[in-house]
């Protein structure tokens, strides 16, 4: 079992508001991974200092790995923790408008958990890949904060409306699928989606944030499919140590130099290898 | 003997087509590395301070290990008299050890100068074109220590300065640094010779060390460590590391 994070500042940020951290022993691992909101500090309304609020949010959530192993994700007693962290650095509570996402394997499975949007991908052992991506109306997404804050709640509520879940498979020899969306009432939607990622189906779970939606050709508007971008971030070679750090890097540094790809968001990935079968 | 008899693959360099050894590298953890390949002057000729060598090469390896960088280091050892000899091949530098170095070099015989340079050369090229095959970032540094003449090689020095350019042309690493050291160089005509080779075999630095007395090999260890560090620092960084003074 392996697990690896990485996170790189995007082309139109001044700061990397994305953080990760992962971690295991022999029986269990973590990834956990936070996506800051773009908003300069000093902007007015934009969100202040989101790149504290990621890290709060991971360290936050890294207190309450054993709620997470037991299935549940904690959403009150992960705010309220950062919340603490943001109030003991006097900073606005719009700090914490980050996403967060998160990955534990226990047994026979690695379980999500999402807030937010977002890309999760598991990689099957035959080479596929399963993405899960959630996209929110008006490009809002939502964040953990809300849960402290009612009149923000109610106004997300309000202006979002919509949520759309996507998802989509790639199979060796054949290519992608179709995408399935399924666009609902943001009344309907649950805070916290999950998903359970079968050992004996998927070798590596990752985490990404939605910097990998942000890929484009170098001078044009032109931007790059996510199932195209996937390819190369799951292409891990050798899940060995720094897997992930390794192939974000050849992935950054070698292919979108040479492709003229960059990437305007800042970009983030967190994952598990869950290691090899055992018959 | 090797130093190290573990259960290293074995590779064929490409350019030259030397066999080396390396760990094998699915089990490497790190993202970046630095190949450090270092050859040694066993000679008949060094007899009297092979001993002040192998401490040069244990006290400098003795550094990296302390270093924070110890993780992102492999290292590479060679022998070279009459044959060239791989006293262990690419390893990470924390498993390297020191103790088992005393007495390594056993001098006797020629001086396979070229053929010791292009065997470092070529192999580090060749691993490092496998790290990076696999997604690993890799810079290197070659440090030859000799204290006179090729002699019995089946390479020439314009060989050494092809084996360089293939390694830096053919994106086998990210950056190479490389060191030739003169050591107890008491002949102005070996002086010269090895300054020409400097030259002639492309290294980017000749240093000289005029005996081999502690002081002297205190102070080849602080410049041999310190261009490892330093070299291992830039690995990433897309260009190779400052040369370090003598």
């Amino acid at each position: 079992m392996e697990t690896d994070y990485y996170f790189r500042m995007g082309a139109t940020h001044s700061v990397c508001q994305d953080y990760a951290a992962a971690g295991h022993t022999e029986e269990r691992a973590y990834a956990v991974l936070s996506d800051g909101c773009s908003g300069e500090a000093k902007s007015d309304p934009g969100s202040p200092h989101t790149d504290f609020g990621a890290r709060f949010l991971v360290r936050s959530t890294l207190y309450h790995l054993p709620d997470l192993f037991d299935g549940d994700f904690p959403l009150q007693k992960v705010a309220v923790e950062a919340d603490g962290m943001i109030r003991q650095t006097r900073l606005s509570r719009l700090a914490m408008d980050a996403t967060l996402l998160a990955a534990v394997k226990s047994g026979r499975y690695t379980r999500t958990f999402q807030i937010g949007d977002g890309v999760i991908a598991g990689r099957t052992r035959s080479g596929g890949i399963r993405y899960f991506t959630l996209k929110f109306g008006g490009n809002m997404p939502y964040y953990l904060g809300y849960t402290l804050d009612e009149r923000r709640e109610d106004d997300f509520l309000a202006k979002a409306k919509t949520v759309t879940r996507t998802t989509n498979l790639y199979t060796p020899g054949e290519g992608w699928g179709q995408a399935t969306e399924i666009t609902e009432d943001i009344i309907d939607f649950k805070i916290c989606q999950q998903h359970l990622f079968n050992h004996e189906e998927y070798d590596v779970v990752l985490l990404m944030s939605d910097g990998v939606e942000s890929f484009m050709r170098k001078g044009t508007t032109t931007s790059i499919p996510l199932e195209t971008v996937l390819e190369q971030v799951c292409a891990i070679k050798n899940t060995q140590g720094e897997f992930i750090t390794r192939r974000c890097n050849a992935f950054l540094q070698r292919f979108c130099a040479e492709n003229g790809w960059i990437h305007n968001d800042d970009f983030s990935c967190a994952g598990i290898y869950s290691g090899p079968l055992v018959p | 003997m090797p130093i190290f008899s573990d259960d290293a693959e074995t590779f064929k360099a490409n350019g030259s087509g030397f066999q080396f050894s390396g760990v094998n590298i699915s089990k490497l953890g790190a993202s970046e590395y630095t190949l450090v390949g270092a050859a040694c002057d066993r000679s008949s000729s060094v007899t009297p301070f092979a001993s002040e060598i192998e401490k040069c090469v244990i006290e400098s390896f003795k550094a990296c290990q302390k270093s924070a960088r110890v993780d992102n280091l492999l290292a590479r050892l060679l022998a070279f008299g009459t044959e060239v000899t791989e006293e262990h091949g690419f390893r990470p530098l924390a498993d390297c050890h020191l103790a088992n170095y005393d007495g390594f070099l056993k001098p006797g015989g020629t001086t396979k100068l070229y053929d010791a340079c292009v065997d470092t050369v070529d192999a580090m090229a060749t691993y490092g074109k496998d790290l990076i095959s696999q997604d690993y970032t890799a810079n290197g540094i070659v440090i030859i220590i000799t204290d006179g003449a090729d002699y019995g090689s089946r390479f020439k020095a314009h060989h050494v300065k092809e084996a360089m350019m293939r390694a830096r042309q053919s994106e086998s690493l990210e950056s190479l640094v490389s060191l030739l050291i003169g050591i107890n160089v008491k002949e102005p005509s070996i002086a010269q010779y090895l300054k020409d080779f400097q030259g002639e075999g492309g290294f980017d630095k000749y240093v000289e060390a005029a005996d081999a007395s502690a002081k002297t090999i205190a102070k080849l260890v602080d410049f041999i460590s310190k261009s490892i560090s330093m070299q291992s620092q830039a690995v990433n960084s897309g260009g190779p590391s400052q040369l370090v003074t003598f």
